[in-house]
């Protein structure tokens, strides 16, 4: 985004959040909503979240993250690994070399003559992959999601797996909202707590088989 | 390998083995054709595979010299033949078929019947059984054993002659009485008089009788009662013992699958793991708001946020509270236990009222306990309503509103896709929209503090078994966020149906299960059936908690319901199908105990011994522990006088087997109960004592029952009454309180419950002693062996020595290092030459010499690590302690008591005074932990 744009990204508004009231204190929820998989809502859902969305919130567009950012889409096998920063480094390459494992059987289901199809396709799919150029989607089959201190790890664990030649790895910022409960430190006192949204940075690491 | 034999002998296992096919069952297989040859075709591969060709030693001596191409030759094949048979073995069917099923699918009976094997597998395991002449055993056609046994089956089988000629005799009369009479009959089926179903009793301020049992299982339910998923429970779960009931129900303790580390990631990582809790009691309150506002003081909701602008919307019956109940004694509170106190909302009606009405407003509450505290806690309202003008009421609900607990990233998905919205239509009830706005929610803890949502929700039963709701991503959705900030469910509160008895009731009247068959199978298939005049809604209230202070831990949903809806909600439940993958688990007390332990959370009523019901919890486990000791082989058990504890110390401090708070207070001992050290004593005298003294317990417990327990003198302080006390303030905590808290290892160490906890031992030596490593100790001090019982003068030092050193402070750590490098001998490199080698093996016995004569053992310290403190530093017992998957090491949960612990803070300063040093009862080493109150 441009210096002179008018408008403000959301989340970093012009406006500072105001200062904690006196002898209060911030308890912070957890995150609210990285689920573990999304699935690729069908399209009688999509056209109904889309309608209803649109409804709701007139100034976002339907599907869009806060920041205006439409989501790329994700597969339904899709493995998400939250990291925490006490994480074990090992552990985390375990979790990933095991969703990378179980990734889906891609010619199941098909009838034979597609699973045949799908079987000697490897060359041909994979220069069609590389003439496309940037990948923009989001059909990882793992993806680690990291917020502060865990983004270090995070992209260490990435860097880790960019060495194999089998596999890509995107690396993805985003930001995700956070609630704060305000809340009086002392218990008699006579005040209403408060929430207040706060916006935190993310890297989402995406890795998948190459071909 | 064996030599002699070089080719294989299909009669020597015949030899050896008994045969197991006798003659008769022989001479029934030749007449069954292949039988008999699959079998010794199969006994001659099997043998064949269990032999190993050789070749004897002899043939590779050529005139007496060895020939080393057939020598190595013959040793080649050999392997060969070795790897091979090895190879055979395996393949050669020693595995049965029903080894293949997953764990989840296997039964312990399907070595011995086919029909537990699942139908895949079903032919290949008849064929085995076959083969291997395997028995099929049926438990239920099984010879009886015992004579009681006999007894009953000679009953039944004379019953059952008897029903048999009934109906031969009935159907030879409707036979006589022609086929006219038949038809009539038949037209009478239909009930001309339409019966309501009676609704049951509830009578206020007494105890309520638990449900009316189908006669066919009220003789096993005389002395306990079952919960709504008993029987589904029951097949998979190990349950309470039929003769002791916990808390007088019949209550699943573990699942009968290996369920430890799935259950850790289930309730963590990805999954649910579901409980059904019907066992918690809720008691309702109603009457005058301000009785019920006095009584509620009484019991311990004193804060006056509750009371004023704070509290507003829980006494409005938009949030929950939760916590500890206490009851006041004589100018002392005592804890009961930890309650949910719900209020139900005014309906809008009343609710224009001035405040003059304020006085007069009826309204009802609903208090949500553990049954271990129940009794305590309905007896001290009693005696609170009856103290009030006007006069309040309360009702036992415990057999009226059952409940499950779901907790794990799916659960809510899980709630979602099986709690329906009864009505259909958005905007009926507030708090369903909400409830089913909150799709995508991966923990409840991230909903508001103590939120809860109260609907009508339909018969699960109508959609079964549950389809996959779809969850979206909704990460950064501003609806979802504003759902979660501003918690919507203030605008249109309305009475909950729970709270209502005829609510409850007719929800409790769901259609039977057959007429639902009926309505699908009528129905278009694939679809649900819709809901009509037949299906009551059931109302149910979610309560959305968090026992954790950690950001990320997972929070709990608990969702309460009338008792006779939990069962079908519960099966639903069970098969509703992750996102993520698999079913919700299912877990029993240990598995809720294990969740608590691995948020660092204390687990009532175990981790609460300073009140009546873990008091009683801690008695039991007591007689469980003596029980499980006096099992054991004489050589294999703890001998508690012989525990070596170091410096001349000489057995276990109190009882072993117990977290002996009347030690540690100096209370009198109660003799009949634990082994204290005179029993130990019988017990190690002769056997015949210890045979007494099992028969004599029962009594025992009796008679302690009629007398006071001198443990209740003990009192639970909680965390804010031990704060009040804490520096700045001079005050003394009551006599004999404990309060709770998590222990948190600083290095190495796991213990279990019982273990002894320390605090560290004070300053003794006038003289200020260099912190020193271990390994020094003996080298700069004498060791002080003719005194014995004494313990080093720099023991404190010793064990602030065994601190990990913190990064921030290098020059510490550095120090420390340098120091361990220069005591311990170098190692050798690993390409050193012979004269280095010479050279460091002279330093390594020059620098060990002082070590000699060495000190008798444990005089100074325990192999390098510092001794246990001295008795007198003895401040509690852990109550529960393992090692903790999501801390990667071991924690624990203790009591210690809080007039030692202000004292050590007091004298020591904050940091140091929060040091201790733990030991598991039987052992002489204790590791160095960090105690904090929870």
């Amino acid at each position: 985004m441009e210096p002179g744009d008018p408008k403000p990204l959301v989340n970093r508004p012009e406006a500072k959040l105001p200062r904690l009231p006196k002898g209060s204190r911030i308890h912070k929820r957890s995150l609210p909503s990285l689920s573990h998989t999304r699935r690729q809502p069908a399209k009688g859902a999509a056209t109904n979240s889309s309608s209803s969305s649109s409804s709701s919130s007139s100034a976002q567009l339907p599907g869009c993250d806060l920041d205006g950012y439409r989501m790329p889409p994700r597969a339904p096998h899709t493995v998400l690994i939250k990291v925490t920063s006490s994480a074990p480094f090992m552990s985390l390459v375990k979790r990933v070399r095991a969703g990378l494992d179980t990734g889906p059987q891609k010619t199941k289901g098909l009838p034979l003559t597609a699973r045949i199809a799908a079987l000697g396709v490897g060359g041909a799919a994979a220069t069609i992959e590389e003439a496309r150029g940037p990948i923009t989607d989001a059909f990882d089959d793992v993806v680690l999601v990291a917020t502060g201190r865990a983004i270090q790890k995070a992209l260490e664990v990435g860097a880790f797996f960019i060495r194999n030649k089998e596999l890509v790895v995107l690396f993805r910022t985003r930001s995700v909202a956070a609630i704060d409960d305000i809340v009086a430190e002392d218990e008699d006192a006579d005040v209403e707590d408060q929430v207040r949204v706060r916006h935190v940075s993310c890297v989402e690491v995406g890795i998948r088989w190459a071909k | 390998m064996d030599r002699k034999k070089s080719l294989p002998d299909a009669k020597a296992p015949d030899a050896k083995r008994k045969d197991p096919p006798s003659t008769a069952n022989n001479t029934k297989n030749q007449a069954n054709d292949t039988r008999p040859n699959s079998r010794a075709v199969k006994r001659v591969k099997f043998n064949d595979a269990r032999n190993i060709r050789s070749q004897p030693p002899d043939a590779v001596l050529e005139d007496g010299r060895l020939d080393l191409q057939k020598f190595l030759s013959a040793r080649e094949f050999e392997i060969k033949a070795l790897e091979t048979s090895m190879r055979k073995c395996k393949a050669s069917n020693s595995t049965r078929v029903f080894q293949q099923v997953p764990r989840a699918m296997r039964r312990r009976t399907a070595s011995h019947n086919v029909k537990r094997v699942p139908k895949r597998l079903r032919e290949r395991a008849k064929r085995e059984q076959l083969e291997d002449n395997t028995p099929t055993v049926e438990a239920r056609k099984r010879r009886p054993r015992t004579t009681r046994a006999r007894i009953r089956a000679e009953t039944a089988k004379k019953l059952d002659i008897l029903a048999a000629r009934k109906r031969k005799r009935r159907l030879e009369k409707a036979a006589a009485d022609g086929p006219a009479v038949v038809k009539g009959k038949g037209g009478d089926v239909k009930p001309t008089v339409q019966s309501r179903a009676p609704r049951p009793k509830i009578r206020r301020d007494t105890l309520n009788e638990p449900p009316k049992i189908k006669s066919k299982f009220r003789k096993r339910q005389q002395n306990k009662t079952w919960l709504p998923t008993h029987v589904w429970h029951a097949k998979r779960a190990t349950m309470t013992e039929p003769s002791k009931p916990q808390w007088r129900f019949a209550i699943p303790i573990t699942s009968t699958e290996k369920c430890y580390r799935p259950t850790h990631r289930a309730s963590g990582q990805k999954g649910a793991v579901a409980w059904d809790m019907s066992y918690m009691s809720t008691i309702g309150l109603y009457g005058s708001s301000l009785g019920v506002e006095r009584v509620l003081r009484a019991l311990g909701l004193t804060q006056e946020g509750l009371w004023a602008v704070r509290g507003q919307k829980w006494r409005a019956g938009s949030r929950k509270w939760s916590g500890l109940l206490s009851k006041e004694r004589k100018e002392s509170k005592r804890i009961i236990g930890p309650a949910t106190i719900i209020w139900n909302p005014e309906s809008a009606m009343e609710n224009t009222g001035e405040l003059s009405d304020l006085k007069k407003s009826q309204r009802q509450l609903l208090i949500r306990t553990h049954p271990s505290c129940f009794l305590e806690l309905f007896n001290e309202l009693l005696k609170l309503v009856k103290m009030q003008t006007p006069r309040l009421h309360i009702e036992d609900l415990r057999f009226e509103i059952g409940s499950i607990e779901v907790t794990g990233p799916g659960s809510t998905e899980a709630l979602l896709g099986v709690l329906k919205p009864y009505y259909d239509k958005p905007g009926t009830e507030c708090q369903a929209d909400v409830f089913k706005s909150l799709a995508g929610v991966t923990n409840p803890a991230s909903l508001p503090k103590d939120a809860f949502l109260a609907f009508s929700a339909r018969d699960p039963r109508l959609a079964y078994p549950p389809r996959q709701i779809n969850v979206p991503d909704r990460n950064g959705d501003p609806v979802l966020l504003e759902t979660l900030t501003k918690w919507p469910v203030e605008k249109h509160l309305a009475p909950f149906g729970l709270f209502s008895r005829d609510t409850r009731h007719t929800a409790s009247q769901l259609p039977t299960q057959k007429s639902i068959n009926r309505r699908k199978g009528s129905s278009v298939p694939g679809k649900e059936v819709p809901v009509t005049a037949a299906d009551p809604p059931i109302p149910v209230i979610l309560l959305a908690s968090k026992s954790s202070t950690a950001v990320q831990a997972q929070g709990t949903w608990t969702l309460m319901a009338p008792w006779k809806c939990i069962l079908p909600i519960w099966y639903s439940l069970m098969r509703y199908p992750l996102s993520t993958g698999g079913n919700p688990r299912f877990g029993g007390l240990d598995e809720q105990r294990q969740i608590t332990f691995e948020q660092n959370v204390p687990w009532f009523p175990g981790d609460f011994p300073g009140t009546d019901a873990g008091l009683s919890w801690e008695l039991e486990q007591r007689l469980k522990r003596k029980r499980d000791w006096d099992r054991r082989p004489r050589g294999k058990r703890v001998e508690w006088k012989s525990l070596d504890l170091g410096a001349g110390r000489k057995g276990e401090i109190g009882d072993g087997l117990a977290c002996d708070f009347e030690h540690l207070f100096g209370l009198p001992k109660n003799n009949t109960l634990g082994p204290d050290d005179t029993r130990n004593e019988a017990v190690s005298v002769d056997s015949d004592a210890m045979e007494l003294d099992r028969l004599d317990k029962p009594q025992g417990i009796q008679a302690t029952e009629d007398s006071p327990k001198p443990l209740s003198m003990i009192k639970h302080l909680t965390k804010a009454s031990f704060g009040a006390l804490a520096p700045p303030t001079h005050e003394k905590a009551p006599r004999s309180s404990i309060i709770t808290v998590t222990l948190a290892f600083t290095g190495r160490g796991v213990v279990s419950p019982c273990a002894r906890i320390y605090r560290l031992p004070p300053q003794k030596s006038p003289m200020p002693v260099l912190p020193s490593t271990q390994a020094e100790v003996p080298a700069t001090e004498p060791p002080p062996s003719t005194v014995s019982g004494l313990l080093p003068s720099n023991l404190r030092e010793q064990w602030l020595g065994k601190l990990p050193a913190k990064s921030s402070s290098s020059a510490g750590g550095k120090d420390r290092q340098t120091k361990k490098r220069s005591s311990a001998p170098p190692r050798m490199p690993p390409g050193a030459d012979l004269a280095t080698r010479k050279r460091l093996l002279a330093a390594s016995l020059l620098t060990a010499e002082p070590q000699y004569p060495q000190s008798s053992t444990n005089q100074t310290d325990v192999g390098g690590h510092p001794l246990c403190p001295g008795e007198e530093e003895l401040i509690g017992f852990v109550t529960a302690g393992a090692f903790s998957l999501s801390e990667g090491k071991g924690t624990a949960i203790g009591s210690v008591s809080a007039e030692k612990a202000l004292e050590t803070i007091r004298g020591t300063g904050a940091r140091e005074g929060h040091l201790c040093v733990v030991r598991n009862a039987g052992e002489s080493l204790g590791w160095l932990a960090r105690w904090e109150v929870v």
